[in-house]
């Protein structure tokens, strides 16, 4: 068995399957390429953060969380959710953050390490332990995105990619 | 994937994303963190030989999110020494696993877990294998002498 969502986590686990789940082509999909897909797209959010392309690091940051949202719909919907799919997600989340750090502080690269430290416990003590990170910093680069000049889009400034 | 590709990947990912970073010097470098993961699969080169792969038993834990996580913790490291050279390492090295997860079968939580991850977005058999690693790792080479060239580091 896969180690167990927390309270929050597992609520939002079952809402997306209630909004995803009845989608008629969820059959046809494949949940490891959708993952392979994701994966793929970091390569983009870190082209276009090292260019600080904001908006388009944010278009294509939500296309890599639509699909690693869909992949465990996918994968629930054919009754495939096992501990190997819940590898799956983890290593696939785990080395996108990797890739999209490479553009932002180091402050973040050292979080993303500690996520993968996390995500190790995780493992062991089997309740499923994760910071959000690409969704804390896709809320982040949208408010970095609409907010002016002034001494909160310096903050994140600083703390995104300066630090 | 081969050890030139891991090379190549590396510094595509280092010109796209830091090209005021791309000195030759940082170039190497970067080339060298991204193929030194390999390195454990040294002791493994008999069997390579012999069964024409490396399977996923010939990775260790350093091949795996275990590594991942050392690699960023000495990259971070070597940024207190020079910022450029954490860098130009973080970028080498993630490039690494990012490339074996994409291609290959991995074990991300060995030796904690033996579950094998495969994300089906290359063949299986050895003949798909050798075609698809040609492939990409030409692909790569053009991208790379195209990004030397743009950026003055090379005349074509």
């Amino acid at each position: 068995m896969e180690p167990e969502r927390l309270g929050p986590a597992a609520a939002v686990k079952r809402w997306f399957d209630r909004l995803l789940g009845r989608l008629p082509f969820l059959a046809e999909l494949n949940p490891d390429q959708l993952s392979g897909l994701g994966l793929l797209l970091s390569l983009a959010v870190y082209y276009f953060l090292s260019r600080e392309m904001i908006g388009a690091s944010i278009l294509v940051l939500f296309a890599a969380l639509f699909l690693d949202v869909l992949d465990g719909v996918v994968a629930r919907a054919q009754g495939k959710a096992s501990e190997e799919g819940w590898v799956v997600d983890v290593a696939v989340d785990r080395v996108s953050e990797a890739l999209i750090s490479l553009a932002l502080s180091r402050l973040v690269v050292l979080v993303v390490a500690f996520n993968i430290a996390l995500s190790l416990y995780s493992y062991m003590s089997r309740r499923h332990l994760i910071i959000p990170i690409r969704q804390v910093l896709l809320l982040a680069l949208v408010m970095y995105f609409l907010v002016g000049a002034d001494g909160f889009h310096l903050f994140l400034d600083g703390v995104l990619f300066r630090m | 994937m081969n050890t030139i590709a891991h090379a190549l990947f590396a510094n595509i990912l280092l010109l796209l994303g830091a090209p005021e970073m791309a000195t030759p010097t940082n170039l190497v470098i970067n080339a060298l963190a991204g193929v030194a993961v390999d390195l454990d699969h040294i002791p493994k080169l008999g069997k390579a030989v012999r069964t024409l792969r490396f399977g996923q038993s010939s990775r260790t834990r350093w091949h795996e999110l275990q590594g991942l996580l050392a690699s960023m913790l000495i990259s971070v490291l070597a940024t207190l020494y020079s910022p450029e050279l954490g860098r130009v390492i973080l970028v080498g090295a993630v490039s690494h696993y990012f490339l074996d997860l994409a291609t290959r079968p991995t074990r991300p939580l060995y030796p904690l877990s033996d579950a094998t991850v495969f994300l089906e977005m290359a063949p299986m058999s050895l003949r798909g294998l050798f075609a698809y690693d040609t492939v990409l790792t030409v692909t790569m080479g053009v991208i790379w002498l195209w990004s030397l060239n743009g950026l003055g580091l090379l005349q074509l």
